[in-house]
């Protein structure tokens, strides 16, 4: 009998423990937003991003405002680290549970995730908020979404990158290179002695040397890919030469030592310029005794400027559970976005809407710089290929390596074209 | 005549059913997917292709082949990290566990400290020696070293086997402390009475008498030296917006199948295939000799 009454038992505990896990994998599969939904008898809209620096605070006001409008479904504002959201992404929409209701993904994943079938067009959103449409945004950065006639995102801002200037420092080594608004190639060249024999940096290498790279090549009329953009184009002269050109100014001292922080060179008042994104700006307000502006990328000719961006977009991943009484709240918070846009720009980003445009505060801030004309406005261009990932990877793992010296740019460039080549050509049919 | 019918007892399978359902879900199911994913080509999101061997040739034979040039590069980073690591990660904690054995003053304090850092995330201890070794403001920069650890060679692997010991000997120094404390102390006292000095003791008694944790830990720390990935990744990528500087095969297999772009899990796939037999190999070449030894 106890024989037996010991069985039963541990037949018991293996059941429980069973089932434990069996609960434990399906929370895990559906991601941590299923535990939130259910927490609140299904009566939000999960939003992820990946606003997690101190423009997730701006993000984070935006969404208690409209929470506090009292709609329908409360948007449950879920931040993670864009690795991760991205990995998660695939998991999520193969298993058809745990998607998101909305999501933030950066400019360059629309086109592939439009081709991979894993976005819903936006149509019944620009149906249900009239305004949410290409005149109340920045054309170039809305038709980023255009893909075979159908919307697939609406952006949230521009993502500008630039070139970042120490007023104090410009002030001593180039008082006049500011005039025109762009610094040019031949001119960094002229500053790189003087700065280098007081020890400061005039250009450090940034994690947006890609960007400078790209711009420098687009104003000779290079692009990533040929005109049917999708075959890869990098080991073209314009390429070469724009990677050059920024090898040459390390080559002459004007840069930074490989692993040296950009953003921290030019926050210590080590460098005079600095290549970066507008959403560094909360950072850059923090930094004491720091006298700075922002304006265009390094240009060959002051003739041509190109300012190659990274915008934040809103999409809706394919989502059975995604209801008409969602979709209805999801256009009101992105028309509430583009009315209230002005607090993203607090982050420092330029709001894709321009209904902050008039707003003296935005004005006053560095980023309205890259809106203030139409040629600014025009300057602005954006990675949004079906493959841009592929070649970005490619470019990221060796162009450090060819901008100091350790590999030619001819060789870097030819690598970075075959790995691209072979990866493209790993994507079914 | 009646034959009894003979009672089957299952209550052993009920004992190990909660491991045997872990292992089957996490360790066993993703094995034979993985492996079948290793013959399509897949993008993580549509039908998986069946392409029949083609990954395994692209990876292998096709020299012209970025995938092929990313696995040997791998795999001679990955071997080279063994080669390193393994050693240290011996000989380190073997000589910390001897010398706590004679259990100097405040050798408890000794162990909490030489222990604690096993404790910490990859991340974490990452973080920490990045620190140390800034060219600019570490502690090696104010010892005078200003060099960019992490990043040239060949200080950068120097880096690497500094923190990967710092990080990993704790475990190993517990094991072997627990095996020092059971060595009989009478073969010691014989061995000083035959004149026997601390090295002659060390290689005679001490490690014989060990043996066996010395080849459980060695089969354990190749097994994992085979799968780094945190330690190059966090130690040798200063820049976001560079690869890093020393690229081992899990840290391919991983920007392969996760990366910016469009995955291509089928080849990410097969090199973790060939990986994983490779050490497999490896650990029953291991296991065989332990079975010698036995």
């Amino acid at each position: 009998m106890k024989k037996r009454m010991g069985k039963i038992v541990s037949s018991l505990l293996t059941c429980t423990m069973a089932l434990g896990l069996m609960a434990c994998g399906s929370s895990d599969k559906s991601g941590d937003t299923s535990a939130s939904t259910s927490s609140s008898g299904g009566k939000k809209i999960e939003f992820w991003n990946f606003f997690t620096g101190p423009d997730g605070n701006n993000m984070k006001k935006l969404i208690d405002d409209f929470n506090k409008t009292n709609p329908k479904y409360k948007i449950n504002n879920i931040t993670m680290a864009a690795g991760d959201m991205y990995q998660k992404i695939p998991t999520v929409v193969n298993s058809g549970k745990g998607v998101p209701d909305l999501c933030i993904v950066d400019v360059a994943r629309v086109p592939m995730f439009q081709s991979q079938g894993i976005l819903e067009p936006m149509d019944e959103i620009l149906t249900r908020e009239p305004e949410i449409k290409r005149e109340n945004y920045r054309e170039a950065v809305w038709n980023t979404g255009a893909i075979d006639g159908k919307q697939y995102s609406v952006p949230l801002d521009m993502g500008v990158t630039g070139l970042l200037y120490n007023k104090k420092l410009v002030e001593k080594y180039a008082p006049n290179v500011l005039d025109d608004n762009v610094v040019t190639v031949d001119e960094i060249m002229d500053i790189i002695p003087k700065a280098k024999a007081d020890d400061i940096v005039t250009l450090p290498v940034s994690f947006f040397t890609y960007e400078m790279a790209l711009s420098l090549a687009t104003q000779k009329g290079g692009s990533l890919f040929n005109e049917d953009g999708i075959t890869p184009n990098l080991n073209s002269a314009e390429l070469k030469e724009a990677y050059q050109t920024l090898r040459d100014i390390q080559e002459a001292g004007g840069g930074s030592e490989d692993g040296d922080d950009n953003l921290q060179l030019f926050i210590n008042n080590m460098s005079i310029f600095c290549h970066t994104g507008v959403w560094d700006y909360n950072s850059l307000m923090q930094a004491e005794d720091l006298d700075w502006g922002m304006t265009n990328t390094i240009a060959y000719s002051p003739d041509k400027i190109v300012n190659v961006s990274n915008s934040n977009q809103f999409v809706l991943l394919k989502s059975e559970a995604r209801t008409e009484e969602k979709e209805i709240v999801i256009a009101d918070f992105l028309d509430f976005i583009r009315e209230n846009t002005m607090e993203w720009a607090r982050s420092g980003q330029v709001p894709a809407s321009n209904s902050a445009d008039g707003e003296q505060e935005f004005q006053h801030m560095p980023g309205y710089f890259f809106v203030s004309s139409p040629e600014e406005q025009n300057s602005i261009a954006f990675r949004s290929f079906k493959y841009g990932g592929i070649v970005d990877d490619a470019i990221f793992a060796s162009q450090n390596d060819a901008i100091y010296g350790s590999m030619s740019v001819d060789d870097f460039l030819n690598q970075a074209q075959q790995q691209s080549e072979d990866n493209i050509a790993q994507q079914g049919e | 005549m009646k034959r009894k019918k003979k009672k089957v007892n299952l209550t052993h399978l009920v004992f190990i059913a909660p491991h045997m359902i872990i292992f089957i879900v996490f360790i066993v199911i993703p094995i034979f997917f993985g492996i079948y994913v290793s013959f399509t080509k897949w993008d993580l999101i549509g039908t998986p292709q069946w392409v029949g061997l083609d990954n395994y040739k692209e990876i292998l034979f096709n020299t012209k082949s970025t995938f092929n040039r990313q696995f040997f590069d791998g795999l001679k980073n990955t071997v080279l990290f063994v080669i390193f690591n393994v050693p240290l990660c011996i000989v380190v904690p073997l000589a910390f566990a001897l010398v706590l054995h004679i259990r100097p003053l405040g050798s408890k304090i000794y162990q909490l400290v030489l222990y604690l850092p096993t404790l910490f995330s990859i991340t974490s201890v990452g973080l920490i020696w990045i620190q140390l070794l800034n060219r600019r403001f570490g502690l090696a920069s104010v010892m005078g070293a200003k060099v960019q650890w992490a990043i040239t060679m060949p200080y950068a692997w120097i880096a690497l086997m500094i923190m990967t010991v710092w990080w990993t000997m704790g475990s190993n120094m517990v094991i072997y402390q627990a095996a020092l404390g059971s060595v009989p102390k009478e073969e010691y006292e014989a061995a000083e009475m035959d004149g026997a000095g601390w090295f002659t003791k060390l290689v005679k008694i001490t490690i014989p008498s060990i043996r066996f944790q010395l080849l459980y830990t060695l089969v354990i720390t190749i097994a994992g030296s085979f799968n780094v990935y945190g330690q190059p990744t966090i130690m040798t990528r200063v820049d976001l917006g560079a690869g890093p500087k020393i690229n081992v095969l899990v840290q391919y297999i991983r920007s392969i199948a996760f990366g910016s772009g469009q995955s291509a899990a089928g080849i990410a796939s097969a090199m973790a295939v060939i990986l994983g037999l490779f050490i497999t190999i490896v650990s029953i070449i291991q296991f065989k000799m332990i079975r010698s030894e036995d």
